[in-house]
């Protein structure tokens, strides 16, 4: 067996050992992990040569073992009970500022005089406004999270760290961190969140949501001032995908831009390469957010399939890929949402796609790669959105071949309207007005198509 | 390759022809609107006169005024001429400041009144930076707004900077719109006290609309103010609320005095 081969295996092999460990819980110390280890290798001398198995129980032992890691220990915050406490910490990240609240997440936190690795969240007033790397000290009743309808808000959170919410507490802001004396890394998320919030700021003085909320969402990844109502829209219409940094979102964008250069007469070789250029100015541009970049290694590897001519070349990749986010955070696999559905859509895309080309031959080429393409990815992702969200959009496919054309356009002028913006302020208000015309049209057709009511909720 | 790219660019120069048109006939500048938001339980009046000249009212509980906003406003014009502050209870306060952040407000007419809620901070805070001029209703007996529309302050008339007030409600500006169809009048959250003080006062407040006060409580809205504006339509804005807004008895005595009541938690966006 060839050197990849094997290494492919291990992967798969991590993966099935993370999967297993999701849906089972298994309490597993390292005397059980070296049991294991034993018996991996007296089944590997015996059976002479197959070191394959050895290799895959090694690794299935290892994804068991990564997940188990994952789980909030005995010191987490997780194991408090619901109770009055004070507790001190560090805004961590940008406070979302919600249409009539406001969520920050503390960090580092201290609770009697304790330190806890978790984080917590704190639901609040609008006003004052709390800024990231505010110290605060509140005075918190704890809350553990509860599961909604079908929706565990609980497990969301945990994918997080985040075990205890404190809700309208007492806060009163004691320091603030100064990032210019710390370390290089500081400095670096120092000044990646003033671009991201300069980005924001831009973008509400120059449109009003739902189209600020809309256009921060799909290019900046910041969903907090979404509404219920487009929300909803857009779940009933089967696009809700496009209002976040998916794999899914950006696989599909990055295909389409890279038929759109080949289109134009450009090479495979060169389109890979302008969308290789394409997608590292846009991760420099919003900062290097995690969900960005996980998003671009997806279309990355669907992009070198398109390049080789064969998509099922990018298989490979896309096992390696998820190997390693699981790595990351294993948790990912069955909490978030996110991550499996930019997966399967990848994987649909690369396994269906020419399947559905072949069907739609009578079909004109250029509608029929935004068809196929469009088909493919909701073949594989249909089931889970249908778990998740409990709506079937039969016109979701109308919706999506309508729309997500349109997608990389608005992705380019939303990126030309958060660089340029800055530059000179008429071009923001041009780019502007051409960006809410777009986002203007894919609401008034979610709308038209949504009151048809072909859509099936239980 | 060229003859792809001129096709590309003429769709795209299309797309872009077309998103002009659909704004130019969408938004008549020549209209004349008063529209009273459905924000919930608080207050916001949107007074939009020929012109792209705007009267903003207070502001709702939350930021939902920025959505109404973008629906009645054309998406170019980011310029409001005038924001009114009735009194700055949460109510009222609260969707202005996302206003005040995210729009060029040209001057800001409030009353200075002492408050000290953390909202009301954020309000005067964000004003000072963005160097907004603020106008106090005292300088002025009426304010021309169009060689047609005149806005005339009605209460209060004395400066109140700094004035505590056991009631906040009772500092509420009082302004009446006079156009020529017809005439409205904005009563903020006044209480049945400041009615009596402004029908003493002796100034004309009949109006053809009139912004039913503070959610259509049993403490504002008595007879003699409501014979004194003799309204055809009253309109009542409130929302889901726990103090039992609006006061039956207050909707009773609205229809008995000839005015067709309408609501906004019942029938959205109320426009005139």
């Amino acid at each position: 067996m060839h050197i990849s081969n094997k290494v492919l295996w291990a992967v798969i092999s991590f993966v099935l050992g993370i999967i297993t460990s999701s849906f089972f819980n298994f309490n597993i110390n390292i005397f059980i992990i070296y049991i294991f280890f034993l018996i991996a290798v007296i089944v590997a001398i015996f059976l002479n040569k197959k070191i394959i198995i050895f290799i895959f129980i090694l690794f299935f032992i290892l994804g068991i073992y990564r997940f188990n890691l994952s789980k909030p220990d005995f010191t987490s915050v997780y194991n408090l009970n619901d109770s009055k406490v004070l507790i001190t910490g560090f805004v961590d990240d940008l406070p979302e500022h919600k249409i009539n609240k406001q969520n920050i997440i503390l960090n580092n936190i201290i609770i009697n005089n304790k330190n806890y690795k978790n984080k917590i969240l704190i639901i609040t007033e609008l006003y004052p406004e709390y800024k990231i790397n505010n110290y605060l000290e509140i005075e918190c009743d704890l809350k553990t999270p509860e599961k909604f309808e079908n929706f565990d808000y609980g497990a969301y959170l945990a994918n997080k760290r985040i075990y205890k919410i404190c809700y309208y507490p007492e806060i009163k802001i004691v320091a603030n961190k100064n990032f210019t004396s710390h370390s290089f890394r500081d400095g670096g998320k120092n000044f990646f969140i003033n671009l991201k919030l300069k980005q924001i700021d831009l973008i509400k003085n120059n449109l009003s949501p739902p189209h600020s909320a809309l256009l921060s969402a799909i290019i900046l990844d910041e969903r907090s001032e979404m509404d219920a109502y487009t929300k909803e829209l857009f779940s009933k219409a089967g696009i809700s995908h496009i209002v976040a940094i998916s794999g899914m979102n950006m696989a599909i964008i990055g295909f389409l831009i890279f038929w759109g250069f080949v289109y134009l007469g450009l090479s495979r070789k060169k389109s890979f390469k302008f969308i290789i250029i394409f997608l590292i100015f846009y991760v420099l541009l919003i900062g290097f957010m995690a969900s960005a970049i996980r998003a671009v290694i997806m279309s990355l590897i669907l992009m070198y399939g398109c390049k080789e001519g064969r998509l099922s070349s990018s298989t490979r990749a896309l096992i390696f890929a998820a190997g390693f986010l699981l790595l990351l955070n294993p948790r990912l696999l069955r909490w978030d949402v996110g991550f499996q559905l930019s997966f399967l859509a990848t994987l649909g895309i690369i396994y269906f796609y020419t399947i559905f080309d072949k069907w739609l031959k009578k079909i004109p080429e250029k509608i029929r790669a935004i068809l196929a393409v469009t088909l493919s990815a909701q073949i594989l992702t249909l089931p889970l959105i249908f778990y998740y969200f409990n709506i079937v959009s039969f016109i979701s496919l109308i919706t999506n071949i309508l729309i997500l054309p349109v997608l990389p356009v608005l992705m380019v002028l939303g990126l030309l309207f958060i660089s340029l913006g800055f530059i000179w302020s008429k071009i923001a208000v041009v780019l502007g007005i051409l960006i809410w015309g777009i986002l203007e049209v894919i609401i008034k057709i979610s709308e038209i198509l949504v009151s048809s009511g072909f859509y099936f909720k239980i | 390759m060229p003859k792809k790219l001129k096709i590309f660019l003429i769709i795209i120069f299309f797309i872009i022809f077309i998103i002009f048109c659909v704004l130019y006939f969408n938004y008549n500048n020549n209209k004349f609107e008063v529209i009273f938001f459905n924000v919930g339980q608080g207050d916001s009046v949107l007074i939009n006169l020929p012109g792209n000249n705007e009267i903003l009212i207070d502001g709702g509980p939350d930021k939902t005024v920025l959505y109404k906003l973008n629906k009645y406003l054309p998406v170019y014009n980011r310029d409001i001429e005038l924001m009114i502050l009735t009194h700055p209870h949460a109510d009222h306060i609260t969707g202005l400041i996302e206003v005040l952040k995210r729009y060029n407000i040209k001057k800001i007419m409030r009353t200075g009144v002492e408050d000290n809620s953390e909202i009301y901070k954020e309000f005067i805070n964000i004003s000072n930076k963005k160097n907004i001029k603020i106008i106090k209703p005292e300088d002025f007996d009426k304010i021309k707004l169009d060689d047609k529309n005149i806005l005339k302050i009605i209460y209060p008339r004395e400066n109140l900077e700094n004035k505590s007030f056991s009631d906040l409600n009772d500092s509420s500006i009082v302004v009446k719109l006079d156009t020529p169809e017809k005439d409205f009048l904005f009563t903020g959250d006044i209480s049945v006290d400041i009615e009596k003080e402004i029908i003493v006062n002796g100034v004309d407040i009949s109006a053809d609309i009139l912004k039913v006060a503070h959610q259509g409580s049993n403490t504002s809205s008595s007879e003699e103010f409501i014979k004194a504006v003799s309204p055809a339509f009253a309109v009542i804005p409130v929302g889901e609320n726990n103090f039992g807004h609006p006061s039956l008895r207050v909707i009773h005595r609205l229809e008995r005095l000839g005015a067709q009541i309408l609501r906004t938690d019942q029938s959205g966006d109320i426009v005139f």
